[in-house]
């Protein structure tokens, strides 16, 4: 497979994992662009992997977390203002309206998250990767995938885990 | 609970088309590529000898420290013409930061070092076995083996000048703005050079680099949040190798329905030295890996552990991050931001 047959097929999907991974537009195409560049080059050495799409993927999330920049702080507002907008256009039924709203919500919220946190939710529910997987991603432990999964699920009030419990008995 | 997991993917699937225009970034990247091999071929065509864009082509002075320079010293080393190697580079005295960044920005990384410390039958670490080849790289000298990498282009390293001067993407983009320019990665690149020229940008970094007093958020960027002693217990619950099925056990045990605040009652048990009702399903992590857990749960990373091995004169990166980690989970501060 050429670069260009690579970037044909797969940029489109690079780009979409990159936008749910940074949140923001202008970040998403800088990161993408940087890693494509670098990948284009050396190119020969990535066509040779076993996956060069997964090897590409991997080079587009260590970009984004090796991106030293505070700009998610300063852009939760710009961001939401931004996707309510958007929201505002897309709807064309209350009960769409209301689902929109819901996800534009939780997505101004994975705003606020540490990038790390981000991506292990990322990585786990959009990615649909094992936490042995995202660990290998990310260089660490799997526990503590686990910790910052559920330390960003506490952020996103998400109650992922809030559900009542059925004690053994009780019903 | 399933509801809510839909709900996040619902929510990524649902932002999706947000992603930037495919067309637009391929001729972008491939611009930016292009720049990338003709710096590649000058370097061939130099024989391999135009080292570290950043530390040549520009002039950049970088602060002096351990080994061949003393501490809090700057080293400034003379820009070469046309990408020839500085004439004035083997009688200069280099800093380990400038050594390393030789080595980088060559395109030599760590399983070169690894082959490097073979060659020469060199037992160092491999720290020290990269800045021992990044000093030959600088004084002109060739390594015996190519690099894997790429070297690094000019474009590289005027990114990096940018970010190193502390600089960040919010501050390009309001470059950008002051510049009438919407490509944010052209705009870092001008400014970087700018900053390799010996010239000032229009607006002050906010941030990026570490100042003495500086506030600390405490977290990666992206957070508005600061670890709580909420977070500590709940990183020790794991830690210990309980999760989430044993959360619910022990919510089952004590007649609780919310796991969540199980998890963090039940580490906050586990800090306090007490035991809990039932084993851990997974196994314990060691001494070092809560260290490194915990160095990693507040936002370092390796090049934060770089730095910290410059102002602890170590070199051994695990041994810095455990260092780092037991500071932190002794409730003590390290000397650089995350």
């Amino acid at each position: 497979m050429t670069f260009s047959e690579f970037a044909a097929a797969r940029l489109p999907s690079l780009l979409r994992y990159a936008i749910v991974l940074t949140g923001d537009q202008g970040l998403a195409q800088d990161v993408v662009q940087e890693v494509l560049a670098r990948a284009q080059v050396r190119w020969s050495k990535i066509a040779k992997t076993d996956s060069p799409d997964s090897y590409v993927r991997k080079m587009v999330l260590n970009e984004y977390l090796s991106w030293r920049r505070t700009w998610a702080v300063r852009n939760i507002r710009a961001v939401g203002e931004r996707l309510i907008d958007l929201g505002d256009r897309r709807s064309a039924s209350r009960d769409h309206a209301e689902s929109v709203v819901d996800t534009d919500d939780v997505w101004n919220r994975l705003a606020t998250l540490p990038r790390k946190q981000r991506a292990v939710l990322v990585l786990r529910y959009y990615e649909q990767l094992r936490d042995d997987e995202i660990a290998y991603l990310l260089d660490c432990a799997p526990v503590t995938v686990r910790s910052n999964a559920s330390k960003a699920l506490k952020t996103l009030r998400l109650q992922l885990e809030r559900q009542p419990i059925t004690v053994a008995g009780d019903v | 609970m399933n509801d809510d997991i839909d709900q996040l993917s619902e929510t990524f699937a649902a932002h999706e088309h947000l992603a930037p225009d495919a067309a637009d970034v391929l001729v972008r990247a491939k611009a930016i590529a292009r720049s990338y091999q003709r710096r590649r071929w000058a370097v061939r065509a130099t024989g391999g000898a135009v080292l570290g864009a950043g530390l040549v082509a520009g002039g950049i002075a970088l602060p002096g420290r351990l080994g061949h320079a003393s501490s809090g010293q700057t080293v400034a080393v003379q820009p070469a013409d046309g990408g020839t190697p500085s004439p004035s580079a083997s009688s200069a005295v280099y800093t380990q930061d400038q050594d390393w960044a030789a080595y980088f920005a060559a395109g030599y990384d760590y399983t070169d070092a690894q082959q490097l410390a073979a060659l020469w039958h060199d037992s160092s670490d491999i720290g020290t076995i990269k800045a021992q080849a990044g000093l030959k790289l600088l004084e002109g000298q060739e390594l015996p083996i190519k690099p894997s990498g790429t070297p690094e282009t000019k474009t590289d390293a005027a990114q990096t000048a940018f970010f190193a001067a502390g600089y960040d993407y919010n501050d390009a983009v309001t470059l950008g703005k002051v510049w009438h320019e919407t490509d944010i990665t052209h705009v870092k690149v001008q400014a970087g050079e700018k900053l390799l020229a010996g010239k000032t940008l229009p607006i002050k970094p906010s941030g990026g680099t570490f100042v003495e007093g500086q506030k600390d958020s405490g977290t990666t960027g992206g957070s508005v949040a600061t670890p709580t002693k909420e977070d500590a217990a709940m990183s020790e619950f794991f830690a210990e190798g309980y999760d989430y099925n044993d959360a619910v056990s022990l919510a089952k045990i004590w007649h609780e329905s919310d796991v969540f605040s199980v998890k963090a009652e039940a580490g906050q048990k586990l800090l306090d030295g007490k035991q809990l009702p039932i084993p851990p399903s997974g196994t314990a992590l060691t001494a070092s890996e809560k260290e490194q857990d915990a160095y990693i749960n507040a936002g370092y990373t390796y090049a934060d552990a770089l730095k910290l091995g410059n102002i602890w004169h170590e070199t051994d990166i695990t041994q810095i991050k455990n260092a780092a980690g037991q500071m932190l989970l002794d409730g003590k501060k390290l000397p650089i931001g995350p």
